[in-house]
Formats: C-alpha cells, sequence, structure tokens
C-alpha cells in the first residue's frame, strides 16, 4: 500500500516535472537569450525564497551564486528587485498556500524537489554547450542545488510515507503536491510569457495627437495616450524584442531610474491587455 | 450660455442612415426613424470627417441603421481614411460582397452585431433571416485579417446561451466580445416587458463572464451591465458632449444616439454649421456639460464627476425632466420606477417598424 502511494508521488512528480515546460525545453536547446536566461534564474531564486526549506540559507546562496553566473546582480536579486511582476504574485500565492497547509501538505508539497536535480543537470549541460559566457561556477550552483533538492526530496518521502496514514490524508499530499506543481509552472509561463517577442498589434495605429502632438495609439475601440516614456517603449516594441529585453535596454538607457524594469513590465501588460501590443509565438 | 467649451471629442459616430434590413425588437433607433431622411451625400461626410480631424477626433465608428444601406459607402469610407480617422465600421453583416472594396477604400476594423447563437433565435430577434449571412461575414472579416469585434445584445431570452455565444465568439476569431445588456431606448423601451432579464439571470451571467475572462486565449470580453438592474447610473457616453460627437443621417450633431429625442434642445445640423460650431456652440450640446445644470442630488453628490449623473435621456424618458437624476440611481427619488419595471415581464415583442401606440 505504502510503496503503491510512494510509486504514485513519484508519478505526479514526474509528470508535472517542469522539464517539459517549454520554457526549460527552450533553455535545454540554448534558444534563451541572457536576459531571460537570468529571468529564469531570478524566478526560481523568489520561488526558493517563498518556499523557505530547512536548508534555505545554502539553498538561497546557491541560487544568488548562479544569478551572478548569469550576470545578474546578486544584491538586487535577493531584494526581489528582478522578480517579474507575475511571479510575484504567483510567490505570494505560495505563501498564503503555505500558510493555510498542514505540516504533512506542506511537506507533500514540497516534492517537486523529486525531479529537480535531473532538471538542473539539464540545464547545467545547456548552459555548457550553449551558452560559453556563463561563469563556470554555475555549473558548482547547479550540482549543489540538484543534491540538496533529493536530499529533501528523499527526507520529505519518508516524512509522508510515515504519516499519511489514511486515504483522505494521502488524497490531501496528492492535492497539495498538484497545487504546488500548478503554482511553479504558472511562474515559468510567466517567464515564457516575459520572453516572447513584442509588437504592435496588427489592429494598432500609432499616430500623434491632433491636438497636441503627443503620442498616441488608436485601436478598434479605443484610443490610449502616451507619455515620451511610453512611446520610446512602444518603439522597442518592433518583433525583435521580448519584454525583458525591452525592460533590460531601458534600464540600460537610463541607469539612474531605480526598479524601473518593474514599471516597463507592467506598462508592457497593460498595452498587450489593451490590445496596443500581441505576442509573436515563442522566442527566436 | 457661453460656457467655455474645454470638452475635446476623440470619436466620431457618424450614423450614416438609418436604414436597416433588419428589424431588431431593442433597436437603439429613435422610434420615428422613418421621418429622418439620409440628408449628407458622401462629399457632404468627407467635409464631416475633415472638419472632425480638425477638432481632434480621431476615430470614426461608421453606423446607423446599417451602414451598407448607403450605395455609397466605399466613397465614405474612403473619405474617413483620407481625413486621418482611424476608420471603424458597425455592421449587420449584410454585405459581404463590398467588404473587399471597403478595405482597400481604408477601412480598419469591423464590429459586427449578432443576435442569439441559434440560428432561429438570432432571426426570431432581428426579425428576419439574416444568421448565416453574419456568419459568412465574419469569417470574410478574418480573411482580411481585419481586426473582428462582436457585438451580442444580452435580454431574457439570450442570457442563458451565454457560453454558446462566448464559443461562437471565439470560434469565428473575435478579438473582442462584446456583451451589452439592452438598454432601454427606442424600440427596447417599447419592449422592455419582454426583454428585461431576472436578477437572477444577469448576476448567473455576471459569474459566468468572470469564469469565462480566466481561459487561456480568452479574447476581451466586455460585459456592459444592465443598469436597471443596478443602482447606479451609467456614466452614459462618458459624460454629456464630453468625448464623443454624433452626427445622425439629416446631418444633426448630438451627444449621444438618442438625445434627438429630448425636447426643447436645439442642436445644429452640419447642413447649416460648421462641426466646431456644432460642438462648440449649439445650446443643445451645452444644456448638460459641466455640473451646473443638476439637480439634488446629484448636484451635492460625491459620484457626480464618476457617473455624471447618469443618462439625460433615460432620465427623461421615465421622469419627464431631463434634469433629473437617473432614476436608475437609488438616492434618486423617482427610483421606484426602476422598481416598478422589475416586477413586469412578458413574452410579446413589439418590432421595429410594427405600429406603436
Amino acid at each position: 500500500m505504502t510503496a503503491d502511494f510512494q510509486r504514485r508521488l513519484r508519478r505526479i512528480g514526474e509528470q508535472r516535472s517542469l522539464r517539459n515546460h517549454p520554457l526549460h525545453r527552450e533553455l535545454v536547446e540554448g534558444a534563451l537569450s541572457p536576459a531571460a536566461l537570468r529571468s529564469w534564474v531570478t524566478s526560481e531564486f523568489a520561488l526558493a525564497s517563498s518556499e523557505l526549506r530547512a536548508d534555505a540559507p545554502e539553498t538561497l546562496e546557491a541560487w544568488l551564486d548562479l544569478a551572478q553566473a548569469v550576470g545578474e546582480d546578486r544584491a538586487a536579486t535577493l531584494l526581489g528587485e528582478r522578480t517579474l511582476p507575475a511571479v510575484g504574485e504567483a510567490c505570494g500565492l505560495l505563501l498564503e498556500s503555505m500558510q493555510a497547509a498542514t505540516p504533512l501538505d506542506a511537506i507533500s508539497g514540497s516534492l517537486t524537489d523529486l525531479f529537480l536535480a535531473e532538471r538542473l543537470a539539464e540545464s547545467a549541460a545547456s548552459f555548457e554547450k550553449h551558452h560559453g559566457w556563463v561563469d563556470p561556477k554555475a555549473r558548482t550552483a547547479l550540482a549543489d542545488l540538484g543534491q540538496r533538492a533529493d536530499r529533501r526530496a528523499s527526507a520529505a518521502l519518508d516524512f509522508v510515507e510515515a504519516h499519511a496514514t489514511t486515504d483522505g490524508l494521502r488524497g490531501g499530499c496528492v492535492a497539495a503536491l498538484e497545487q504546488r506543481f500548478e503554482i511553479h509552472r504558472s511562474v515559468f509561463d510567466a517567464v515564457s510569457k516575459a520572453n516572447a517577442h513584442l509588437r504592435l498589434s496588427g489592429a494598432a495605429q500609432r499616430r500623434a495627437d491632433p491636438v497636441d502632438g503627443r503620442p498616441m495609439v488608436v485601436l478598434p475601440e479605443r484610443a490610449v495616450r502616451l507619455n515620451p516614456s511610453g512611446d520610446e517603449i512602444l518603439t522597442l516594441c518592433d518583433g525583435s524584442r521580448s519584454a525583458l529585453d525591452v525592460a533590460s535596454e531601458l534600464q540600460n538607457r537610463h541607469p539612474e531610474v531605480a526598479r524601473l524594469e518593474e514599471d516597463v513590465h507592467a506598462f508592457l501588460s497593460e498595452m498587450e491587455g489593451l490590445g496596443v501590443l500581441e505576442r509573436r509565438v515563442s522566442s527566436s | 450660455m457661453t460656457a467655455v467649451v474645454t470638452e475635446r471629442p476623440f470619436n466620431l459616430v457618424a450614423e450614416l442612415t438609418y436604414r436597416c434590413p433588419l428589424r431588431c425588437v431593442y433597436c437603439s433607433n429613435p422610434v420615428g426613424y422613418r421621418a429622418v431622411r439620409d440628408a449628407l451625400d458622401a462629399s457632404a461626410w468627407w467635409r464631416v470627417f475633415r472638419e472632425a480631424a480638425a477638432l481632434g477626433i480621431v476615430h470614426v465608428g461608421l453606423t446607423g441603421g446599417e451602414p451598407s444601406a448607403r450605395a455609397d459607402l466605399t466613397e465614405i469610407i474612403s473619405g474617413a481614411s483620407e481625413a486621418g480617422l482611424y476608420t471603424h465600421l458597425v455592421t449587420a453583416g449584410s454585405d459581404v460582397e463590398s467588404l473587399a472594396e471597403w478595405v482597400k477604400a481604408g477601412l480598419r476594423s469591423v464590429q459586427l452585431s449578432i443576435q442569439d447563437s441559434r440560428r432561429e433565435d438570432n432571426d426570431r430577434i432581428a426579425g428576419v433571416e439574416c444568421f448565416e449571412r453574419k456568419l459568412c461575414f465574419a469569417h470574410a472579416v478574418r480573411e482580411h485579417q481585419l481586426p473582428l469585434s462582436l457585438n451580442f445584445v444580452l435580454h431574457r431570452h439570450n442570457l442563458d446561451h451565454l457560453e454558446e455565444i462566448l464559443a461562437l465568439g471565439r470560434e469565428l476569431g473575435a478579438h473582442r466580445i462584446e456583451l451589452a445588456e439592452t438598454q432601454y431606448y427606442g424600440w427596447a423601451l417599447k419592449n422592455r416587458a419582454a426583454l428585461l432579464p431576472d436578477p437572477e439571470q444577469v448576476e448567473s451571467a455576471r459569474r459566468r463572464i468572470r469564469r469565462a475572462r480566466q481561459q487561456p486565449d480568452a479574447p476581451e470580453i466586455v460585459h456592459v451591465t444592465p443598469d436597471y438592474l443596478s443602482d447606479r447610473p451609467k456614466p452614459c457616453m462618458g459624460g454629456w458632449a464630453r468625448r464623443i460627437l454624433v452626427v445622425d443621417p439629416s446631418g444633426l450633431v448630438l451627444p449621444c444616439h438618442a438625445a434627438r429625442e429630448l425636447p426643447d434642445l436645439d442642436f445644429y445640423s452640419v447642413t447649416d454649421h460648421c462641426l466646431a460650431d456644432c460642438w462648440n456652440k449649439a445650446p443643445g450640446m451645452n444644456a448638460y456639460r459641466g455640473e451646473d445644470w443638476m439637480r439634488d442630488p446629484c448636484k451635492t453628490c460625491p459620484e457626480r464627476s464618476r457617473d455624471f449623473g447618469g443618462c439625460r435621456c433615460q432620465a427623461f424618458l421615465l421622469t419627464g425632466d431631463a434634469k433629473n437624476t437617473d432614476p436608475v440611481c437609488s438616492l434618486s427619488p423617482k427610483h421606484d420606477i426602476i422598481l416598478r419595471a422589475r416586477q413586469e415581464a412578458s413574452n410579446s415583442f413589439i418590432y421595429r417598424g410594427d405600429k406603436t401606440d
């Protein structure tokens, strides 16, 4: 019976593993831009810092090492300044669900660790093959993170096996694990979305306001007036850049503005929601 | 009245004709539409478009009636486009054969009205067979790669088809689906008892629409809620003569589609005045601009800058005086009119064109 249950949890771990997520596949194939790689690492850091496992200090340190290895700022990563707004929201959900969870459910949820080592090993291999510019320290960090995940997963499996003694409790464990995978997936979805190339939608017409000359966009059902920075951002959305590229380009142009990238992402989501911008499928 | 007009219109609603092959039971055109002739030829519309652009208007909705009932629609579209306006056609989809010509003339986007997701119900509300033609039209719009938005007017007879309606919208490739609860003017007011939904129907629709919006890659779903069933009025037209300028088939310049029904208001026509004067100087346009005209409870209401006291036409149609607070507002002393209307219910329609008493 318990062996069956372990198998069931492992099967969920294998089926839901983010190894099959388009973002990870792109990473493995070397298709991610440096900006996308950095966003992946800072998102993993945000997830890990919301989950606060027993070995959080070492785990977070390793993710920070990895962030630095792909060219991200350690301090900014630690402070969450590089977190995509949608990733921040998903992590907020995660924290809420952790607060409401029983210890057994919380530990079942942590079984997202089950196949993490494999995924990180694939990432490390891709770094060597496709991303020569990444600091070799990334390899050490990824190996360390993988070993930690395996250790935690095996302890968590033992704990769950010992305490999930009824069908009701076992059902709760399964639900908790599936829910946690759902949140992880939504984080990856958010990075994928930010990594898709943006362009002006076919419906949108950019023009100057006939009255005051300010930039505006006219759409089938509305007109949107822009300030000069909004206009500058839209100019960058020419189909060759993702939201991540646009945000980092803007931050480079205006280093004096603190946390500019967050505002850029919020603006871009708003423009997408209004139908000003559209996403092209996947990155190049 | 010498109000200084600070409002600047962005959007021109060009009602090209009140003629329409459909006979919808909730048509918002004036009940006396037959007396209104199409007074502006294509060159007169061209002048209106140029003057609109000079006023700061960037967008024109070509509507009616059915705009394609006019033989010179292609010419009208090219005039709007040459004036630099974003040219949007609001149609029942009656003339798919001309679409290619319109696109060539500069048409940028289309809103197609569909009455229901089911052929027989669509045709029953429209009073004529038109469902298949509408579907053909929608496909043609997408083939031309124009953005397509769909408008479904909701009422007690189709609210329960909501999922089917949304599925049809997605299938047709709409980037936007407008679910507009019937607003009770024109023919809809005549048919109010037969159209007004139950509050439970509307509440359930709200929940289902919320769920539909959360589906992955859902189109934009706009729900225009029924003001008869809420306790605050809608900010009608974004405020009287603030952002939207309507020119009706006779050339009259109005703040909304229904304002010609209001008595004692002097509006100007583009046949006698330039568009700027029609917008800025016509006494009717200035009658309810700003807040000076307001009475209690609007005059001192903290919400007056958000809803502008609701709808003048509705206030007139239901209370007999356009200066009154829109009776939809629960703060209105005449709110009982709305409460009574909610109690009414029947199942017989008066079709557009039928005799009304």
